[in-house]
């Protein structure tokens, strides 16, 4: 860590007279020895100098009751009105719109699909109940359910 | 003397076609002979086609059974590498699919009395289908009965059954509809009955950590007012159906959450479901194009088990199967309310 710069830091403080005595003597004890940072706060000097020397002006008189009305806050509009004028921006209904149709398409491709009940496991069971039926073919029956229920699993 | 050589020439056919009258068995004995199951052992090889549509499924099994319930399915895929293979010891039925990975079981079929005695089903039968001896024949090398089932009523496929002499197994079976096509027809390609079969053709041995599913679509027969009971949910059905057919027994069960309610009626020789949902069931994925018809109440589908029709009644979706046509459906769907 540089100590040069820790003092050069308070140089501004220092010269206003801010600082507290022990900070005042530390700082005041490096300028002694610290060529650079006296020319840097002989500069500081003068530009204070030169800010003292200029002339003042003083402000109007209405100048706090004329900010006050110039940046006084809005009275409160109610919800439903700010919520009209946010629901009528193109911005918000462009992309709902367009998340809405996408979502029409995608129920319509595949949302009834997905509703309905698959036919293998009915077709199983017919089978099955027709291979207890009394039949002279109830093996053939029998064998046909296998068939049912393997093609469920097709998938 | 000429005169009783033509008297003769007249007689012989008469008397021979009385001689093989007397030789033939009742074609009624014959079904029920076929239905209650043979009492051999046999094993071999089975091929079934089914049409549906414009188009076609073909499997092919080696089969093997022992009385009185004990069977096993070995399906061969084109490459013959086992496809499924479906093995019951007469009480709990396995199914393995190894292309899926799967191991299912359920109850054996025919391991539990249905409400209906063989004895109704069979009168049933008989009032709604015409059953006459067709002839004699040979299938692989066999001498079989042909016995055909005939319906009553349009709409219904005609079935034709070749009966071993024998053992009265089943070597052959068709089913085609008025205009000669078949709808489904199965034969032995080979069939040998057997003294006895080894036991562990019927045993399904899993390996320790086979993960078995149940299939949960055994079949319970409940009443209509059972299953209000059971559902919550009051039931409509009618009784009786065009076509001769009758209420047999319900059930439900559960797909993706959903509860299925079926309905099963039966003719005393086809099978008819009527299942009712709160969501609509898909149509059949492979099915054939829909037939132009007057105007039905639903959408038809075909699939390898029948005709499937979709409709929508007070809110709720049924869904009708059967192998009958689609008119018949149709006019079958009206009827429920």
């Amino acid at each position: 860590m540089n100590r040069i710069h820790e003092e050069r830091k308070l140089l501004s403080a220092f010269l206003d007279g801010e600082l507290p005595g022990d900070e005042y003597r530390r700082v005041q004890a490096h300028l002694e020895s610290c060529a650079a940072c006296r020319e840097e706060l002989e500069s500081l000097a003068s530009v204070k100098r030169v800010m003292s020397s200029a002339p003042r002006r003083s402000a109007p008189g209405d100048l706090v009751s004329t900010l006050q009305r110039r940046y006084r806050p809005l009275p409160e509009r109610p919800w439903m009105e700010r919520l009209k004028e946010r629901l009528a921006a193109p911005r918000v209904w462009v992309p709902v719109g367009a998340l809405a149709l996408a979502a029409l398409a995608v129920a319509l491709l595949f949302g009834s699909k997905e509703e309905e009940i698959p036919l293998e496991p009915l077709l199983a069971a017919h089978s099955r109940y027709k291979a207890e039926s009394w039949v002279p073919h109830g093996d053939l029956l029998a064998a046909n359910f296998s068939a049912e229920v393997a093609r469920e699993y097709e998938k | 003397m000429r005169s009783k050589a033509a008297c003769a020439a007249l007689l012989l056919p008469t008397l021979a076609a009385r001689a093989i009258c007397a030789a033939s068995p009742d074609p009624l004995e014959l079904l029920q002979g076929a239905a209650a199951g043979p009492t051999t052992a046999y094993e071999g090889h089975v091929s079934v086609i089914r049409w549906f549509g414009k188009r076609t499924r073909a499997e092919e099994a080696n089969v093997f059974f022992s009385p009185p319930n004990r069977y096993r399915w070995e399906f061969i895929a084109p490459d013959g590498s086992p496809e499924r293979l479906v093995v019951s010891d007469g009480k709990k039925e396995y199914l393995s699919l190894p292309h899926q990975g799967k191991l299912l079981c359920g109850d054996a079929v025919k391991s539990s009395p249905k409400p209906t005695e063989p004895d109704r089903e069979f009168e049933l039968m008989l009032k709604n289908y015409r059953v006459t001896l067709s002839g004699a024949e040979k299938r692989v090398g066999r001498a079989v009965w042909v016995v055909e089932i005939a319906p009553h009523v349009r709409g219904k496929p005609t079935q034709r059954v070749w009966i071993d002499q024998q053992t009265n197994v089943l070597l052959e079976s068709g089913r085609f509809w008025d205009k000669g096509a078949f709808a489904v027809l199965s034969r032995y390609t080979r069939f040998e009955p057997k003294e006895s079969l080894a036991e562990e053709l019927f045993e399904f041995k899993t390996n320790p950590g086979t993960e078995v599913d149940e299939h949960g679509l055994d079949p319970d027969y409940l009443s209509f007012e059972e299953m209000r009971r059971a559902t919550g949910k009051t039931f409509n059905f009618p009784q009786t159906l065009p076509g001769g057919f009758v209420f047999e027994s319900a059930d439900f069960f559960d797909v993706q959450a959903q509860t299925v309610r079926q309905a099963r009626y039966t003719d005393g020789l086809a099978a008819l479901s009527l299942f009712q949902t709160n969501r609509p069931v898909r149509p059949p994925k492979d099915s054939g194009p829909e037939a132009a018809l007057p105007p039905h109440p639903g959408d038809f589908g075909l699939a390898s088990t029948g005709h499937v029709l979709r409709f929508r009644r007070g809110g709720l979706y049924y869904t009708l199967l059967g192998d009958v046509s689609e008119e018949l459906l149709s006019r079958i769907a009206a009827s429920v309310k």
